[in-house]
């Protein structure tokens, strides 16, 4: 959901959950906030809250997604600074880690 | 990749800097929305500004009317090239007086005397207490 597009008034009642409260409850990162560290997903950061919450959902509702899935289910946020490489695959990443399966990496 | 080929990690393991995955620091409050952007700072006293800029590729400008933006609540001022010329910084290339040029190839449509359109007219900008939608009113402007 992107907060751009939604009156406040809309949400009324819902659960909204923001990049703030990604991480985990003992305040380390979540598997998608480390993905992206780790892949370096990000550049600036200034579109990182988006991408991870959109990933987030993405991998709720596709617990396994292939590459050509992820980027269809990041394509309505953007990234300027560089590209969705490494977005791809810190989504990939994280993907695996809630999977408990070893990230694979796709060959250089 | 035969059995000589070093492994990822063991090539980590051996170098620093150049050629070695660095996790970069910022990454922690990037991702957690703990970053500080220019949108982010607020300082004391610090006002907002908007610009506004020409509908017309080409086209002189002959007045700037900042009447109705000043009526607006919480709008201080309005400057523009004018404005530029009493401190002098009118040498500065920044806000437009006389001709708005890009392409050098004239537009069509020519607004009414008096006509209002919103957020875009030669170039000028109010500062604001608060970001504020505004209206401009501009007197005359052909291309």
């Amino acid at each position: 959901m992107k907060s751009c597009t939604v009156f406040a008034v809309q949400a009324q009642g819902a659960d909204i959950m923001t990049i703030e409260g990604v991480a985990n409850a003992d305040g380390t990162l979540s598997a998608l906030q480390e993905g992206f560290r780790m892949m370096h997903g990000l550049q600036c950061g200034f579109c990182t809250p988006g991408m991870i919450l959109r990933a987030q959902r993405l991998l709720k509702e596709n617990p396994n997604p292939t590459e050509a899935e992820i980027r269809m289910g990041i394509s309505g946020n953007f990234c300027r600074c560089t590209g969705y490489q490494n977005i791809v695959r810190a989504i990939q990443y994280a993907a695996a880690k809630i999977n408990g399966v070893e990230f694979q990496e796709a060959a250089e | 990749m035969n059995d000589m080929t070093p492994t990822r990690e063991q090539r980590e393991a051996k170098l620093e800097g150049m050629g070695c995955k660095r996790k970069r620091v910022e990454d922690i409050r990037f991702t957690q929305g703990k970053g500080n952007y220019v949108d982010d700072l607020k300082l004391p006293g610090m006002l907002h500004g908007d610009f506004v800029r020409s509908p017309h590729a080409h086209a002189r400008v002959k007045s700037i009317n900042g009447d109705e933006a000043l009526k607006v609540p919480g709008v201080l001022a309005v400057i523009t090239a004018e404005t530029l010329k009493t401190v002098n910084l009118a040498w500065m290339p920044t806000l437009a007086g006389d001709v708005q040029m890009v392409a050098g190839r004239r537009q069509g449509r020519v607004p009414e005397p008096g006509s209002r359109l919103r957020g875009r007219v030669p170039t000028a900008m109010p500062p604001t207490t608060a970001s504020t939608r505004w209206w401009w009113n501009m007197s005359r402007c052909r291309s």
